[in-house]
């Protein structure tokens, strides 16, 4: 089933004609240099961004349904958050509830529980350290329930074990039926991780497949202007730079 | 806790205004002269707690929970929690248009009421004027636009008193412009009520917004929210409040900066949860300080608007020194 749909997107000179799905149960990674339009693009699925072009949810044009019902279905979790008064984590992830209108509890410890953020409930967001706060910034969309989930570089700044922690949330989040977009810098974790990769380069979509179609090491050394060692026999695959 | 900030703050608020109904320079009983002045019977009671005591306090209560409110409003919009109503030019316009009626005679056929009419027209032309000027209700542009319009109107206000036309017309305008509710009558709620309820429904409809924006307006619009009309009708609504409460009551300053931050930890510092207990919360502290200029020993009158920035001022000392601490 398909979650999310984009054709011919474009948004002035930084995303050209992009055109990709999202499968149930799928997590589409999104790679590239920086500045090849990742963030642009996961901002035009999420609803932030003006763009042209087309984007049906659930197969409804995206222009059809109101802000909150496309929330309901499609969350963001940017690449930096910060919040401007000292909540507690409990009242972050309630947050995420917004679009539905209500502050169900239940919904709210699970997602707490889901992302291991239940025991700092009564902490100030402030007083955690980076990984723990991506941790509960990742509780409040999960909170949400949404059938596709957007993440902006989640593992970004974070050390080995929150990177596979949060990745591996992602991962099962997807299983459950629904969606995940991420884009992510290092290849080996995409490799790992994602179902089907989109590369992109200059705003355009370079190439889109599973890990082992697109990490190549022409595709890569097109894009990256690098060489680099792929190996895909062993797992976790590698990916490292010449 | 903060579940019962709100009642707490409610009943607090109703034993000040029974204090300020019962207190002053003469005793009498209250009950008696409201019922008396209810019935339309010309006793002495009556006159006391009707016609003197009963607008003073509803003023005073009305002005207290526009200021409280809007502060509440405001800090929440902007994320800052130093943001203050006179920051977006509304305060300074108001006093500017009450200013050109005392000056000009202007609106002549409102009688008394033409100061607080002027009053409000003046808020809404600087808020038109910042609105149009900042382009967009991006913080950062609402403060730089609301400090440029505040600017003009402040020295327009300056240029209105260097050429008033005699001394009693500056004294005038200067006593006006220091605050104050005394020597008002029920009139002037006929401005302040529909104000203050206007403002309330446009800024309590979008406490959604306000709780989204905590994590700023990127992830506030991924959560459905318009941020671009919610804003701006917070910013309307805040107008509303402040403009009909300046020109009523001339300048009660720092009432919309230091309530909300008082509040604020009781209420676990969620930005929506604010709004309600800083409204209670601001009607009782100016009911409180009005009290006290009634409580003073009686001679030259101790202006409102000079209490509660005497009382504010070492407040917001206190609020930078204890944000310095936090940054040290």
């Amino acid at each position: 089933m398909e979650l999310i749909r984009a054709n011919k997107l474009s948004v002035d000179d930084r995303l050209h004609g992009i055109d990709l799905s999202l499968n149930a149960g799928e997590v589409l990674g999104i790679i590239g240099p920086n500045g090849s339009g990742k963030s642009t693009l996961l901002n035009c699925l999420a609803g932030v961004q003006t763009y042209h072009g087309q984007i049906e949810i659930n197969g409804t044009p995206s222009q059809r349904l109101s802000g909150n019902e496309r929330a309901r279905q499609v969350a963001l979790l940017p690449q930096t958050s910060q919040s401007a008064w000292a909540l507690s984590v409990e009242n972050i992830v309630t947050l995420g509830r917004l679009p539905w209108g209500d502050e169900d509890a239940d919904k709210i410890h699970h997602a707490m529980h889901q992302a291991g953020v239940w025991q700092w409930r009564k902490r100030h967001i402030d007083q955690l350290s980076g990984g723990e706060q991506t941790r509960v910034w990742l509780a409040r969309v999960l909170a949400g329930e949404p059938q596709v989930m957007i993440a902006d570089e989640p593992v970004a700044s974070l050390d080995l074990y929150y990177q596979r922690h949060i990745l591996d949330l992602l991962k099962t989040y997807a299983g459950e039926g629904r969606g995940v977009l991420v884009s992510i810098h290092d290849l080996a974790l995409a490799a790992r991780y994602c179902d089907r990769l989109c590369l992109m380069h200059q705003g355009r979509l370079h190439r889109t497949g599973t890990p082992e179609q697109v990490l190549t090491p022409n595709h890569l050394a097109e894009v990256f202007n690098v060489e680099v060692h792929v190996d895909f026999s062993v797992w976790p695959p590698i990916i490292q730079p010449r | 806790m903060a579940r019962l900030i709100t009642p707490l703050l409610g009943g607090l608020l109703l034993i000040t205004t029974l204090l300020s109904l019962s207190l002053g320079s003469t005793s009498v009983n209250v009950a008696a002269g409201l019922l008396d002045w209810l019935r339309g019977a010309q006793t002495f009671e009556a006159i006391v707690v009707g016609d003197i005591r009963l607008p003073r306090t509803l003023l005073a209560l009305c002005v207290g929970a526009a200021l409280g409110l809007s502060g509440a409003a405001l800090q929440g919009l902007l994320r800052n929690p130093l943001a203050d109503p006179a920051l977006i030019g509304a305060s300074q316009g108001a006093a500017l248009g009450a200013a050109a009626v005392f000056y000009f005679g202007l609106l002549s056929f409102a009688g008394e009421m033409a100061p607080a009419l002027a009053g409000l027209l003046g808020a809404s032309i600087a808020l038109i004027l910042m609105l149009a000027l900042a382009g967009s209700s991006r913080p950062a542009m609402v403060i730089m636009a609301g400090l440029a319009i505040s600017t003009v109107s402040g020295a327009a206000l300056a240029m209105v008193l260097n050429f008033a036309p005699n001394p009693f017309a500056m004294q005038e305008l200067v006593f006006w412009l220091l605050g104050s509710v005394s020597e008002r009558g029920l009139d002037h709620l006929r401005i302040l009520l529909p104000a203050l309820l206007i403002g309330s429904v446009l800024i309590l409809r979008q406490r959604p917004l306000l709780y989204g924006l905590s994590l700023g307006e990127r992830t506030a619009q991924s959560l459905g929210l318009n941020v671009q009309r919610g804003s701006r009708l917070i910013v309307l609504g805040a107008a509303v409040l402040v403009g009909s409460a300046v020109a009523v009551a001339g300048a009660i300053g720092f009432v919309g900066l230091i309530v909300p931050h008082l509040v604020r930890p009781l209420v676990k510092h969620r930005p929506d949860r604010l709004l309600i207990p800083s409204m209670l919360a601001g009607a009782t502290l100016v009911l409180c300080a009005d009290l006290v200029v009634r409580l003073l020993p009686p001679g030259r009158e101790l202006k409102l608007g000079v209490l509660t920035s005497l009382i504010g001022a070492p407040l917001f000392i206190w609020l930078v020194w204890r944000e310095r601490q936090k940054w040290s």
